[in-house]
């Protein structure tokens, strides 16, 4: 049986590798909960090459504008359209959110404009239960430039369920500074959670 | 007393005259008679407009024949002997006379001929034959001409000046109790940025044009009641909203003007107890193809200085606007990063449909430090000002400038050392001659061959003193001294010991031994020059968990919610086949209203299986014209019907266990 294996998304432009600690995070809280067959270590993908067939998930963040080239976007699409799900979150909390406005006009181009994921989707019950939709995190500020911290998840949903994520939260950062258990525990909960709902319902819609 | 010969020339220029009239008339009836058959037949069954315009020059062709066969059965009256002898026939009483005279006419006798020629009246035997040859064509003129006025109104018109939208000419079309529906023009008006002729569409099922294209509808009928039966509505595909149209009644003629929507809308007309769809197809006018040519490919940049040539070429369907280079100014740590967008070298373009633009970026007017990032890319726009404009990019260029701190991770192509590239030639010479000295081995005295082999040997020992010459400059710096190895030098090093056993070989003769030798110094020399290049942008450390240590020790438990099965991707256009099997269902017991329905699931595969739209509309066109549809419907079953295709790309993952 092949195991699942986090996949990050290696793109040309911007810093694709800016969440290093997120996918060991992400694999812990799946192997801490779940029974799913797992890869020790995460994996990086070229857009742009055919392994990218080889996972079913694939993360990407990053900071900086982001602009896919012609064979990513080919590559990408296809991707998408043959079954496989894509997790983007952004990394940049900056004001300006140049992240997000480069990224969701890739997206958008790609797979048409990207719509709000209702709050009481089965992604957020696919494993544990969010009753009030996706997390919130310490980090997300203003990405989308409207000055509000966002209830909702953004997508590319087809009848009803979900081909891509579009996140604002920054779990990039999020994930990455997981305390250790101790803390977790005296603060009574795992911030990485979300993640495992997040490959379970990949996996299973 | 005239003589015989002027009389002769007289009759023959009576009988030219003739001639050519007779010519005139029949090429005039022929034209007539061609013109008469295709009024009638269009009358009849309408004609395309492609075989209308064949009618007049097949009249004038027809013409052309009849004239050719008149004067080549003419041909003799031009000789004064065949027109004696013409008149010889007509006139028994000449007994030869004639001719004999013409014949003779210096010859004694010649007075007695022209005596007896002269007793005959030759005017009058030519007057019959002639009036004969000129009443009948003129007679079957007359009878074109009367033909052609009882043509009814328009037909003519169809047949003489065939154009597009000229069916509303058709009497049957204008009949005063006839269906008003049933024969329509569509004349389409392109929105005006697309700066192209309208053009008019003969009874379509449907009307392919450009969003935002002004689609009159124009039709012929009874005037009286026609503002009162007559109505139409407008609705899009998908939706069950409704519009009312106005439609808009002068004298016999109605029209209707509709907008091209942007999705697929069908046009219901009503009169009486008739009704008619109309397909709206329209046509997206596609963004410009803009192709960044330079720079070709994302770099790193040593120090933002220099410049930085642009070169785009820019293509449009219809026509672009402007187009300019866009560039993005990325500067900052991961905490804070601000971006500034400028613009380059805008310009303007004027309906041009293709176009190379160039400009630069000069970094040294940039204040660019290190780590900062460049995205240019060329955006042009075209003059779609109905629902655009159309927005083109091209491929985004990721220019780098390099940051010492992130040395590991950033993909550098510096340019190799000129010396380090000039013994890579230096070597790859030394390899070929080498191949070429053992390979004629045969044709060399031994002599010769050791020499030549020796002299690669201090050949090749000279390369390998620059090589050790380069280790020494990147090892040693001035008033330091040592100042350790290299990338470059440890593996310069490699290759001057390569050289070193090649050079051994070659004293002594050993060619094909020193060769490998010589092929393992080039490829160090290579890879000395590639060390320069800092790889790599994909070298992020994946840690590994230790899943068994973890594996379900987590103290929160998850409740699952249950889920619903997924639609088959296939039920869009299975749906499609079974309203298209209904709908052919109906076609038997009333054809017009099952070619109304096939209509209305043309609206429909317009947007959710295109492919099938092409002979599901022949098969309506067919349906129409009362031909056979089974061949295009076959078409669209089999597309229809088509099985899912699984493409090979996605992993057999079964991660669930």
């Amino acid at each position: 049986m092949k195991p699942f294996t986090f996949a990050t998304g290696i793109y040309a432009s911007g810093d694709w590798e800016s969440a290093s600690l997120l996918p060991p995070n992400v694999i812990d809280v799946l192997a801490k909960y779940t029974s799913l067959a797992l890869s020790p270590s995460g994996i990086n993908v070229r857009l742009d090459s055919d392994d990218l067939f080889e996972y079913p998930f694939v993360f990407l963040t990053g900071h900086l504008p982001v602009f896919f080239t012609i064979a990513e976007r080919r590559n990408l699409k296809r991707y998408v359209e043959r079954g496989g799900f894509l997790f983007v979150d952004d990394h940049n909390h900056d004001i300006d959110g140049i992240f997000h406005h480069t990224m969701t006009a890739e997206l958008e181009k790609l797979f048409g404009k990207l719509v709000q994921i209702p709050n009481d989707h089965v992604l957020y019950r696919s494993f544990f239960t969010f009753e009030d939709g996706p997390p919130n995190t310490s980090h997300e500020l203003n990405g989308w430039g409207d000055n509000i911290v966002h209830a909702h998840l953004k997508g590319v949903m087809r009848d009803g369920r979900i081909d891509v994520i579009y996140s604002n939260k920054d779990y990039s950062s999020e994930w990455s500074m997981r305390p250790n258990t101790r803390e977790m525990e005296f603060r009574g909960r795992d911030p990485v959670k979300f993640g495992a709902n997040l490959v379970v319902y990949a996996l299973t819609r | 007393m005239t003589n015989a010969i002027t009389r002769v020339r007289r009759a023959r220029a009576a009988l030219l005259g003739t001639v050519v009239g007779a010519t005139l008339s029949w090429g005039a009836v022929a034209a007539t008679g061609v013109i008469v058959l295709f009024a009638l037949v269009d009358l009849a069954v309408p004609l395309p407009l492609g075989v209308r315009r064949l009618a007049v020059p097949a009249a004038a062709a027809g013409a052309m024949a009849a004239a050719l066969i008149v004067l080549w059965r003419g041909r003799h009256a031009r000789t004064l002997a065949r027109v004696a002898l013409y008149i010889e026939e007509r006139v028994p009483a000449l007994q030869f006379a004639l001719a004999t005279a013409l014949d003779a006419a210096t010859a004694p006798g010649a007075p007695a001929l022209e005596q007896a020629v002269s007793r005959v009246e030759l005017r009058g035997a030519l007057r019959a034959p002639v009036a004969r040859a000129l009443s009948l064509p003129a007679a079957a003129l007359a009878l074109g001409m009367i033909a052609l006025a009882l043509l009814p109104g328009g037909t003519l018109e169809r047949v003489l000046h065939p154009r597009p939208g000229d069916i509303l000419l058709r009497p049957a079309v204008r009949a005063p109790l006839g269906n008003r529906l049933a024969a329509v023009a569509v004349r389409v008006e392109p929105p005006g940025y697309a700066r192209r002729d309208a053009r008019i569409v003969d009874d379509p099922t449907s009307v392919a044009a450009l969003v935002g294209s002004r689609v009159i509808v124009r039709g012929r009928g009874a005037a009286a009641g026609a503002t009162d039966s007559l109505g139409a509505q407008f609705g899009e595909g998908g939706s069950s909203r409704r519009d009312t149209l106005p439609v808009a009644v002068a004298g016999d003629t109605w029209s209707v003007a509709v907008t091209m929507p942007k999705k697929p809308a069908v046009v219901r007309l009503v009169d009486r107890g008739y009704d008619r769809l109309l397909v709206l197809e329209p046509v997206i006018d596609e963004p410009p193809t803009v192709t960044l040519v330079s720079p070709a490919r994302d770099s790193v940049y040593p120090q933002g200085k220099g410049r930085i040539a642009l070169f785009a070429d820019v293509q449009d369907d219809i026509g672009l606007s402007r187009v300019e280079f866009e560039l993005l100014h990325t500067t900052g740590t991961e905490n804070h990063i601000e971006t500034k967008r400028t613009t380059l070298a805008r310009g303007g373009l004027d309906h041009a449909r293709t176009t190379t633009f160039r400009g630069a970026i000069l970094l040294d007017t940039m204040r660019l430090g290190p780590g900062d990032v460049l995205h240019v890319r060329a955006v042009a726009w075209d003059e779609n000002d109905v629902t655009g404009p159309g927005k083109g990019e091209s491929e985004t260029r990721t220019i780098r400038i390099f940051d010492p701190r992130k040395r590991d991770t950033v993909n550098v192509n510096p340019a190799a050392a000129a010396a380090l590239d000039t013994s890579i030639l230096s070597e790859r010479m030394l390899i070929m001659r080498a191949d070429t000295l053992l390979r004629n081995k045969r044709r060399l005295i031994d002599t010769t061959y050791t020499r030549r082999s020796m002299d690669l040997g201090m050949r090749q020992d000279a390369l390998r003193s620059r090589v050790l010459s380069i280790v020494y400059d990147l090892e040693y710096v001035q008033g330091v001294g040592f100042v350790g190895e290299t990338p470059s030098s440890k593996i310069l090093k490699k290759a001057a010991e390569a050289m070193l056993d090649a050079t051994t070989e070659l004293r002594i003769a050993q060619v094909d031994d020193a060769l490998p030798h010589m092929k393992r110094a080039l490829k160090f020399l290579m890879d000395a020059r590639n060390a320069k290049r800092y790889w790599l942008r994909g070298l992020l450390v994946t840690q590994p968990i230790e899943i068994d240590k973890v594996r379900l020790t987590g103290s929160d438990s998850a409740t699952v919610a249950p889920r619903d099965p997924r639609d088959r991707g296939e039920e869009v256009r299975r749906r499609l086949l079974q309203r298209i099997d209904r709908a052919l269902v109906v076609v038997d017991r009333s054809p017009a209203a099952g070619s109304d329905s096939l209509r209305m699931i043309l609206v429909d595969v317009l947007t959710e299986a295109r492919d099938v739209a092409d002979p599901l509309r022949r098969a309506i066109d067919a349906m129409r014209s009362g031909q056979r549809a089974t061949a295009p419907l076959i078409e669209v079953r089999r597309r229809l019907e088509r099985e899912t295709v699984t493409a090979p790309t996605l992993s057999d993952w079964q991660g669930v266990p």
